[in-house]
């Protein structure tokens, strides 16, 4: 019962997940490894819709795992660090912040509009409970 | 001389009463009784207020990684107990209707 409510709590699993792999991407933005090793590779939530149910509304949304960017990372010249390999060469992450920071604003309005909806399939849902109440 | 006490014989099983045919007498509606849609009704209310209080604790001890599922399961809950009690007036003011019908 409520299925609505069910629904937009999906929607704020994988919104929220979302958030914490953005924020795990640029609490390590500035991460720096050795050209031997992998650089801090940034996560990408992927997501699918859930099956239908028996009247064919769809369920909301899951997780379906989790993209990582390139190991390679961006190879940067800087022979002062202490990781630098003999040419001077150390790898750090492949990622764009200001990517980051758009993607932010998407998973954070998108979590707020599955909030929102939470309370308004409420009150959908408390209208209907309220029904000859005045009978 | 003594003579020797015979067993007590096994005290016959009740015989089953038979089930109070005046209740049967009386023409029964037909569908479900409504005391037992209630009870499962019920049933259902205690096991999402289960689920959030479950969830309340994982909050509390900081277990809890979504507090959304958190808050979505004690709606549910609280909409849950808002349709039993709605369902259970309306019954009650059914009945005291046809209890205050009078000739």
């Amino acid at each position: 019962m409520f299925d609505a409510i069910n629904t937009s709590g999906t929607g704020l699993t994988v919104y929220r997940t979302w958030v914490d792999a953005i924020a795990n991407n640029i609490a390590n933005v500035n991460d720096v490894s050795p050209t031997s090793g992998a650089a801090f590779q940034a996560q990408y939530v992927q997501a699918q819709p859930v099956e239908a149910g028996p009247d064919g509304v769809g369920h909301g949304v899951e997780m379906t795992g989790l993209k990582t960017s390139s190991a390679n990372g961006i190879p940067t010249y800087d022979p002062q660090n202490p990781l630098a390999d003999a040419n001077g060469y150390v790898r750090r992450p492949d990622i764009d912040m200001g990517e980051q920071m758009g993607n932010l604003i998407m998973a954070q309005r998108a979590f707020e509009a599955n909030a929102n909806l939470v309370d308004r399939e409420a009150e959908v849902y408390k209208s209907a409970i309220d029904i000859g109440k005045g009978v | 001389m003594t003579s020797p006490i015979a067993p007590i014989a096994a005290i016959s099983p009740v015989t089953q009463t038979a089930p109070a045919s005046a209740a049967s007498a009386t023409p029964s509606t037909s569908g479900s009784d409504f005391a037992a849609a209630l009870g499962h009704g019920m049933d259902a209310v205690t096991a999402t207020q289960n689920t959030a209080d479950g969830l309340a604790v994982q909050a509390a001890t900081g277990a809890l990684v979504d507090p959304a599922q958190y808050t979505i399961a004690a709606t549910q809950a609280a909409l849950m107990t808002q349709m039993a009690t709605t369902l259970e007036n309306k019954a009650v003011t059914a009945f005291n209707t046809i209890m205050g019908m009078q000739a």
